[in-house]
């Protein structure tokens, strides 16, 4: 991939961990105040977002910066799961599984920022699992 | 005297020939090149990275106490705020570069910036398209220098526009999708500080123990949010505007053999049309 196109992924990426963010959000505004979301989930699922809008903050720096280099191969493998994970966050029904998700997400990010290729195929499995 | 009255009609029906020629298919090329350089000219980080890290730097951290997210987060520590207004100097930079190209093709279009008197000069002394002006007939015109001038002109301009378009396409419209992509990067990060910002106020409206608190957070949030969108707007504004101009010039680059054709007059006009709206709705 050229610069440029490392950059549009980079941007790519961020979109997605904002949409996750989005989904998180959107899930605690519609439970807030009620049963459904306890005190202790609320707390997780807030300081998930925050990680995760951490995370799309990074990506969208690190297209500004077109810091991505040789990262082609574990790049490929998160690009033909986006769209499973955003299926699966979009059907959060629970709070655990919301919670399951997020932190497979958190993962994930944590993985690609340090191209750990291996890191990323662990955090994938874990989010399908949790969504399952 | 009767002579001198032919040869002046003959030489205004030379010129209008030529006018048409030369200068009509510049006209959309001008307009075109003058919007983009205006709009692109136009952009203001009101809003910018120094806004936003400063706002993220107290909206995103937790707690001053709470270490992990502080380290997590350090990327919008404010201790960077200053390196973020180089950043918008950055990016203002790269939008006055691709503004000047557009300048530069809207002068050789014919926006009238370029110093036309050596041509003026030799008009009023030489001989053009078969018709002599001698130094006596030159007073009589006198008027008709300058329009002489813009037609010669128009000739080495449209052939300079074709040169200069062809050898910098490709660095042009990279540059573009760079802009693009630095103006959503910024739009996102701000949507980003905005979600962050509700879940937080939603957090602490939920905690907060009195109809006064649970009021002035909803307030706040209110006037908070309100700066967000406006910010969140322009940008969103402002990248259908590069995107346009950047369509325009890519129709531009397609067509430059053809500046005569009827459809791509129609066509780059609608683009500088389009452009003008784009630029006055990331003014309102």
């Amino acid at each position: 991939m050229t610069p440029l196109e490392n950059a549009q992924f980079a941007n790519q990426l961020g979109h997605f961990y904002q949409s996750v963010a989005a989904q998180i959000g959107n899930y605690i505004h519609e439970n807030i105040g009620t049963p459904g979301l306890s005190r202790p989930d609320l707390d997780i699922l807030s300081d998930d977002q925050t990680r995760i809008i951490s995370y799309a903050n990074t990506f969208f720096s690190l297209s500004d910066k077109i810091a991505f280099a040789d990262s082609d191969v574990s790049f490929g493998k998160i690009t033909a799961a986006q769209e499973e994970i955003k299926n699966a966050v979009t059907h959060i029904d629970n709070s655990n599984k919301a919670i399951g998700i997020a932190g497979g997400v958190i993962s994930l990010a944590a993985a690609v920022v340090t191209c750990n290729a291996s890191g990323i195929a662990t955090s994938l499995g874990s989010i399908l699992a949790a969504a399952a | 005297m009767k002579a001198r009255q032919s040869a002046e009609s003959i030489l205004l029906a030379l010129l209008e020939l030529l006018c048409l020629c030369y200068c009509v298919p510049l006209k959309e090329v001008v307009t075109f090149t003058s919007n983009s350089n205006n709009a692109l000219l136009a952009v203001n980080f009101s809003y910018g990275y120094f806004n936003y890290s400063r706002d993220s730097t107290y909206i995103i951290l937790k707690d001053p106490g709470d270490t992990v997210l502080v380290r997590e987060l350090r990327n919008v520590d404010c201790t960077k705020c200053s390196s973020a207004a180089k950043l918008d100097t950055l990016i203002k930079k790269e939008f006055t570069i691709v503004a000047g190209y557009y300048g530069g093709l809207a002068k050789l279009s014919g926006s009238g910036l370029i110093n036309f008197s050596p041509i003026g000069k030799a008009v009023s002394a030489g001989t053009y398209v078969g018709v002599t002006i001698s130094k006596d007939e030159a007073s009589y015109f006198g008027d008709l220098t300058t329009v002489v001038s813009d037609l010669f002109t128009a000739g080495y301009r449209s052939k300079e526009i074709k040169k200069i378009v062809k050898e910098h396409e490709m660095a042009v419209q990279e540059a573009f999708d760079l802009l693009i992509l630095h103006i959503d990067n910024m739009q996102s990060k701000i949507d980003l500080v905005k979600k962050e910002y509700k879940t937080r106020l939603e957090n602490w409206i939920d905690l907060s123990k009195t109809y006064r608190e649970k009021w002035l957070l909803i307030d706040r949030y209110k006037q908070k949010s309100k700066e967000f969108d406006e910010a969140v707007l322009y940008y969103k504004n402002l990248k259908k505007t590069v995107q346009k101009i950047k369509d325009g010039d890519k129709v531009l680059y397609n067509s430059i053999n053809k500046l005569n054709d009827e459809s791509f007059r129609k066509q780059i006009m609608g683009f500088a049309a389009d452009i003008i709206y784009l630029n006055s709705s990331t003014k309102n």
